[in-house]
């Protein structure tokens, strides 16, 4: 197994997974929701407990690419994306939807950037559970204004 | 040239996103549909007459690409324009869904102007000297 934080392992390069995964995120968080980060999207600490979401991936490759945020920036980037102003109307339904809608959209961006002569299936994003301790390596993290946004992309098999 | 557009998306905050990107655009829609997969858009298409088509591909029931063969083989519906809106970029996916009959392919994340865009080539009185002249797409 091999994610973004790790080694050359079964000869996959780490450092173009990386930089697709952190390009993909750039850009999701750009075009979609007008976030820029305020830092380079580099290796991090995740927030250990907080909203997220994950979305399976089988094709040419398969594995898991997981998003987790720190609930204000969770609430913000949902607000941006459904147009709202005022974060105090974004339900916690709402918030989840995004998420869910986040990890697709980072997923499907990386991975074409990664494989694009690959073909893939991006399974229905599910919610991860807040409480759940999220792992403490293999995370790029977007500092955003409102707090970090923290991806993991990890792949189950090699080539 | 006010359309009939049907959006079809298992997200319903992306269907919102798709729609408020054409809506802040300005371009002249007369009625909107949304499906949440390929079954509901294709029982909306027997219903409805709708000009556009816009689907995500991965969707449960029946998917984009379950969709389009659909359309493309229903005489009623074969002539109706299909963007297909997805996260996925591949060149294989593309290529053949572009092979199948879509009329366009917006890869998301997209900036609003660029789903516009495609919307213009699709209908020459939304492009450039059309409903889209003057636009300043925005949020």
């Amino acid at each position: 197994m091999w994610d973004s934080d790790g080694l050359h392992e079964h000869g996959f390069g780490p450092a173009p997974v990386k930089e697709a995964l952190a390009e993909g995120t750039v850009e999701v968080l750009e075009t979609m929701f007008f976030e820029i980060p305020q830092e380079e999207v580099e290796c991090g600490e995740p927030p250990r407990k907080g909203p997220g979401s994950v979305a399976d991936f089988t094709g040419s490759r398969n594995g898991t690419l997981l998003v987790r945020l720190d609930g204000p920036a969770a609430v913000r980037l949902a607000a941006s994306f459904l147009g709202r102003e005022d974060d105090s109307t974004v339900t916690q339904e709402e918030t989840g939807l995004v998420l869910m809608e986040l990890a697709n959209m980072v997923c499907g961006n990386a991975l074409s950037r990664i494989e694009p002569r690959g073909a893939f299936q991006i399974a229905a994003p599910r919610p991860i559970c807040e409480d759940d301790e999220a792992e403490a390596e293999g995370w790029l993290v977007a500092p955003l204004e409102s707090g970090r946004l923290a991806v993991r992309l990890s792949f189950t098999d090699c080539e | 040239m006010s359309k009939r557009l049907l959006i079809v998306d298992d997200s319903p905050v992306m269907r919102s996103f798709v729609r408020r990107s054409i809506e802040i655009a300005g371009l002249p829609v007369e009625c909107w549909f949304e499906a949440g997969h390929g079954r509901e858009a294709l029982d909306c298409l027997a219903a409805e007459e709708v000009d556009l088509v816009l689907t995500d591909i991965n969707m449960p029931v029946l998917d984009g690409e379950g969709l389009l063969r659909s359309m493309r083989s229903d005489e009623r519906t074969r002539a109706v324009p299909v963007v297909v809106v997805s996260t996925d970029g591949t060149e294989q996916r593309m290529g053949r869904l572009m092979e199948l009959g879509a009329n366009g392919y917006v890869r998301k994340p997209f900036p609003p102007e660029q789903l516009c865009a495609v919307l213009g080539n699709i209908f020459p009185d939304w492009g450039p000297g059309g409903a889209m002249e003057a636009i300043d797409v925005g949020f």
